[in-house]
């Protein structure tokens, strides 16, 4: 789902980086205010965790399989916020060091991946809950890579209206809803699949774990 | 100061590329990078030219080509974008590359310690952590004969996952117990 550099005008990713600074100072005085001196090793290791998991291929139903984000299991094992932060860290190094994103799409990545992935998987658990841990978590990881993945639909597919030239030819990222939303949300209903499966897998093994250790 | 002065120049020169539309100008630009980062006193220029192409050629041909040829089919010329694009994805792509090869990051962000720190931290354990999943997966594959079913691959998985969630876990309290000896907190 990574965007690289080229495609997204800065009338977007400049406020879209500005937004997304504003939530990563929000997210690290919260998270700095309850683990003081542990804040830094904490989000590092968790960094680290959600960079293993969004490097492993899921395995789905009839042969094919996925990558999965990670953003569902961290935020419910830890929190939205945590997962946010995390994942940002992440999708930052990637994108600096490793070549794979932009940097000028950079926030919108975070924005989409990490902060509406993270809230929507810790809400949909949430309400769902109720119907059995299962349920609510495979729907929590499913729900959130789609839901993501309908945000970043929105976002590039508003550019060929905005920005196009004297010609009317666009100048960025070409295609209008009627191409981008269905080329993005029909694959991530297997992603979100893959997510789901992987959020039950992984939020019922860890969550003894942390339990344990609390 | 000189890394974060470099840092600024290079996000004004990347807000610059993006709201370049010109192919013309996009295609002497991407000549300058090229020659630029052949003249660099960086290592491996070739393979970070190369990198850069291929970064951008692959997103390349899943979006404005699809776009071009769609254009060739309904009678409209569209090489102008694809090549608008190619460019300015390449020039981006490159200057990213070339730019993070140059300057010392963690020193351009340590106007926050704790920021620079952090990355310091997860950059420096990012590699260690790609060979051992590396090590895993090579393990698992060479001590099977045939395809793995569903149910051992998620097994793998599973245990893969514990094992780095211990080891993160591990790691943040390792990590802690250095910085509070050395002083960082004080």
């Amino acid at each position: 789902m990574h965007i690289p550099d080229g495609f997204v005008a800065p009338q977007i990713y400049i406020p879209a980086y500005i937004l997304d600074l504003l939530f990563v100072l929000y997210a690290l005085r919260r998270f700095k205010s309850a683990l003081q001196e542990k804040v830094i090793p904490y989000l590092a290791s968790l960094s680290l965790f959600s960079f293993v998991i969004s490097t492993l291929a899921i395995p789905l139903p009839g042969g094919t399989s996925v990558h999965g984000l990670g953003v569902a299991p961290i935020s419910i094992l830890f929190g939205y916020w945590v997962a946010f932060l995390s994942y940002s860290i992440i999708l930052f190094l990637q994108a600096t060091l490793l070549g794979e994103g932009g940097i000028t799409t950079f926030p919108i990545n975070s924005l989409l991946i990490a902060l509406i992935g993270s809230l929507s998987a810790f809400y949909i658990h949430k309400v769902l809950r109720p119907m059995g841990e299962s349920i609510s978590l495979f729907v929590s990881g499913f729900g959130s890579t789609l839901l993501s993945a309908l945000f970043l639909a929105i976002t590039l597919g508003i550019h060929p209206y905005l920005f196009k030239d004297e010609r009317g030819m666009p100048i960025y990222f070409p295609f209008d809803y009627s191409i981008t939303l269905p080329a993005l949300i029909l694959p991530h209903i297997i992603v979100g699949f893959g997510e789901g499966l992987l959020n039950v897998l992984l939020v019922r093994k860890l969550k003894k774990r942390i339990n344990y250790e609390r | 100061m000189k890394d974060k002065l470099f840092l600024l120049a290079y996000l004004i020169f990347v807000v610059f590329l993006s709201s370049l539309s010109s192919a013309k100008v996009l295609l002497i630009v991407s000549l300058i990078l090229v020659l630029a980062t052949a003249a660099l006193p960086i290592k491996k220029k070739l393979n970070t030219i190369k990198r850069a192409t291929y970064v951008c050629l692959l997103f390349n041909f899943l979006v404005s080509l699809p776009y071009f040829l769609a254009g060739l089919w309904l009678g409209q010329d569209r090489s102008e974008y694809l090549l608008m694009m190619t460019l300015r994805s390449f020039s981006l792509t490159l200057t990213t590359f070339t730019f993070f090869k140059f300057i010392n990051l963690f020193k351009a962000l340590d106007f926050s310690k704790n920021l620079s720190f952090l990355l310091v931290i997860v950059s420096s354990h990012l590699l260690t952590y790609v060979s051992l999943i590396r090590e895993f997966r090579e393990a698992l594959k060479s001590r099977t004969m045939r395809k793995l079913d569903r149910r051992t691959r998620l097994n793998f998985y599973e245990r893969v996952l514990t094992f780095f969630f211990e080891r993160s876990m591990h790691t943040s309290e390792e990590l802690y117990h250095a910085m509070k000896s050395r002083g960082f907190h004080d």
